[in-house]
């Protein structure tokens, strides 16, 4: 599953004036919602310094008195990571622009606390909050930047597969509204607007996940926090850590593939699918097996952090010979499947290739490593193995991990060598 | 000291004779010891005569256009020596020694081919460009080179069209090879008045069978011993040497270098083209790409016969890919 971040400033038709036909069943007029709460819903928008054009476009909402402004990370990401580029600025309601300054991010769980100028007059108070599934929600945001609208949608509970906890909401979140505020009849915040999926299928992060990023903000006082870059590096690597400390150790989950058996299922948050593949027009045939999260962090553009994927290839053939099916081996083991890179952010792969042996199976191993450039000690890492001795048969497994330490590199992969057989 | 006369006419016809029985005349009537023919020479245009050192003395006997010698007229006995030259009318006249030093004859590859029959006289290289030049030989290569690269193609494919694309493999290297052998051929046409052709298509098919034979080696080198100095080192000195006998080897074909000056050429024309491609090499890695690359080369053998490392061994050789990316992060 991959998400469709909020922000883009692409023209889309909208679905938002369908949905208020719907409204007319509640006790609560959907124009009475937004009546009430439009005003504590503000535009942030990211502009190029250069071309004093708009960049990027997502909402925001005041969680204070003061005119602090909860968003979503990525909404400010290119500020963050290009602040020679980048400046950015709200828009209030009656449509002033305002500077603004970042006091803190949460990358993991994509959130950015804001500070601004600005005394508004009314504001959502964030308290932890319990919600009936199938609760009617409503979710304010600037979609398109065509305006402040209101989308009506249902509430339907935790997403079941995701190590960090997002909520499903059952309604059409469109760009432009990353970063809003989605609210319960009463105006309690119960999540922020972040991602979706097409098809009225969007998330939300709860609103705990603010209420603890505000905490720890405050708790900081006036002390000078580190720059935004080294706090998202910092997050990143605590974030990996916890992550990827018990991966393949203890009771490692293994599946049978063919003569071989390889890791699967690393941790209960991900999700494995098979499929095989006998065609007729290619004279081998291949089973796959692939694990992957609907984690990851966006970080910027085109990069995202952890991210992790199991991919397991077995080919078998009973029609070709061993020369002409290790060509065919050489070149499925020769295909790329690492994640694409922008030079600004990551250096180029670097590579090293051995012929190892666990304890009795012999593996030609590459792991390719590369750098974040600005996010410190995080690597790309991608483990591709071939199992050698077979003549009719053979295995190619890839562990993929981003946004990782070189320790858990080595931890990872040296573990995932030791469970194939 | 005696002289030989070389008469070259505009035409670029030569006589040669030799100055005995001096004096002599030079001119266009017939009643003259040397007859030129020549419009622009007078009936008896010069004299020659000796001077008691033995030297030469050529008199205009005035003649309407004179004697020239660099573009200027001369007035008076000149005076010649073995590689002077002068010019009476339009013709070139040019003096040379009988006993100056020749190069040796060059050797007929067309007359030792069709006139002598297999003879104890045929001494070592003489034999060995017979054996290249055969039709047979040509022909006989240029096909297994055909059939290698039809059996390396189907090998290297896992289709089930595998078959079309060794034939088309097949094709298109044939096509090659004649165009590459033809090329050569127009060459030593022009050079040694003689085609060649199936010389150099034997010399062409040999280098391919060669070339596919290196990538055999080169390819169980990269499974036994990945990134090691096994990957560059050998092959530039394989690619070196094989483009050096490539280029000797045609040379020998189509020009009449000694056998060191074919040799050197082909080293020089290695060394260019090994310059150009490991310059292209050298701006290439530079360049960022998302895109790892790595010898993914496996070769079927039986598992107790594969090199290995343990995992910790492989792990410590990771260290050295975070220092070259943490250097790459520098830049």
């Amino acid at each position: 599953m991959r998400l469709n971040y909020l922000f883009n400033l692409s023209a889309v038709a909208l679905t938002v004036a369908a949905r208020s036909v719907v409204a007319q069943e509640s006790n609560v007029a959907t124009s009475d919602v937004f009546r009430h709460y439009a005003d504590h819903v503000v535009k942030i928008q990211v502009v190029e310094t250069g071309s004093a054009a708009k960049a990027t476009i997502g909402s925001g909402f005041f969680v204070t008195s003061d005119g602090e402004i909860v968003t979503n990370y990525h909404v400010v990401s290119k500020l963050i990571n290009t602040p020679d580029r980048y400046r950015a600025e709200m828009i209030d309601v009656g449509g002033a622009a305002h500077a603004i300054r970042i006091l803190g991010v949460d990358v993991v769980d994509d959130l950015a606390l804001l500070a601004t100028e600005t005394h508004p007059h009314s504001f959502f108070s964030l308290a932890p909050v319990k919600v009936a599934q199938g609760a009617r929600l409503y979710s304010l945001g600037h979609p398109e930047d065509l305006g402040l609208s209101i989308v009506e949608g249902t509430y339907n509970g935790y997403l079941p597969h995701a190590r960090q906890p997002r909520l499903h909401f059952t309604g059409a979140l469109n760009p432009g509204m990353s970063g809003g505020p989605t609210i319960a009849e009463d105006g309690r915040v119960v999540g922020i607007n972040v991602a979706t999926e097409g098809e009225e299928i969007s998330f939300l992060v709860p609103v705990e996940r603010a209420i603890a990023l505000q905490q720890r903000i405050s708790s900081l006082g006036t002390q000078p926090a580190a720059t935004t870059l080294a706090q998202v590096g910092q997050q990143l690597r605590d974030y990996q850590d916890a992550y990827l400390r018990d991966m393949f150790t203890g009771n490692v989950k293994t599946v049978a593939l063919g003569p071989f058996h390889v890791p699967t299922e690393p941790a209960p948050y991900f999700r494995c699918w098979a499929d095989a593949s006998r065609r007729k027009e290619v004279p081998y045939e291949s089973v796959t097996h692939r694990c992957s999260t609907d984690d990851y962090v966006f970080i910027t553009g085109d990069q995202s952090s952890g991210v992790i994927t199991l991919d397991h290839e077995l080919i078998s053939t009973k029609t070709l010979n061993a020369t002409r099916f290790y060509s065919l081996y050489t070149g499925i083991f020769r295909r790329d499947n690492t994640p694409s890179g922008e030079e600004e952010q990551v250096t180029s792969w670097r590579c090293t290739t051995q012929n190892v042996r666990n304890v009795d199976t012999p593996m030609r191993a590459v792991l390719c490593l590369r750098r974040y450039r600005k996010l410190g000690t995080l690597y790309d890492a991608v483990l591709k193995v071939a199992v050698l001795g077979h003549t009719d048969v053979g295995l190619v497994s890839t562990l993929s991990l981003s946004g990782v330490t070189f320790e858990n590199v080595q931890r990872l992969t040296q573990r995932y060598l030791e469970h194939i057989s | 000291m005696s002289l030989v006369i070389e008469i070259i006419q505009p035409d670029g016809a030569r006589t040669r004779h030799r100055l005995n029985g001096l004096p002599l005349t030079l001119g266009r009537a017939l009643a003259n010891d040397i007859v030129v023919e020549d419009p622009y020479v007078d009936a008896t245009h010069a004299r020659l005569t000796p001077e008691s050192d033995g030297t030469v003395v050529v008199d205009d006997l005035g003649s309407v256009n004179g004697i020239v010698a660099k573009d200027e007229r001369l007035s008076g006995a000149v005076l010649v020596r073995p590689g002077d030259v002068l010019r009476i009318g339009r013709t070139t006249l040019r003096f040379r020694d009988p006993n100056e030093i020749l190069p040796p004859a060059l050797l007929d590859h067309a007359l030792v081919e069709s006139t002598e029959p297999a003879s104890a006289a045929v001494v070592a290289p003489r034999s060995r460009r017979r054996f290249l030049t055969e039709t047979s030989t040509g022909l006989v290569l240029f096909f297994v080179a055909l059939a290698a690269c039809a059996s390396n193609a189907w090998l290297g494919d896992f289709s089930r069209s595998g078959a079309n694309e060794a034939m088309s493999v097949a094709l298109g290297v044939a096509i090659a090879l004649t165009v590459w052998a033809g090329l050569w051929s127009i060459a030593s046409r022009a050079i040694v008045h003689r085609f060649r052709f199936m010389g150099h298509l034997a010399v062409a098919s040999a280098m391919v069978l060669a070339a596919l034979g290196w990538e055999v080696i080169e390819q169980w080198l990269q499974f036994f011993f990945p990134h090691s100095f096994f990957d560059t080192v050998p092959a530039m000195i394989v690619m070196l040497a094989m483009i050096t006998v490539l280029v000797a080897a045609h040379l020998s074909f189509a020009s009449t270098m000694s056998r060191r000056r074919q040799w050197r050429v082909g080293a020089i024309v290695a060394g260019v083209v090994l310059a150009i491609t490991g310059l292209g090499a050298l701006t290439k890695d530079d360049s960022f790409s998302d895109v790892p690359k790595f010898p993914a080369v496996v070769k079927p053998i039986p598992a107790r016969l594969v090199p290995t490392k343990s995992v910790a061994q492989f792990e410590g050789v990771t260290r050295g890919v975070k220092d070259e990316v943490d250097q790459l992060a520098k830049k």
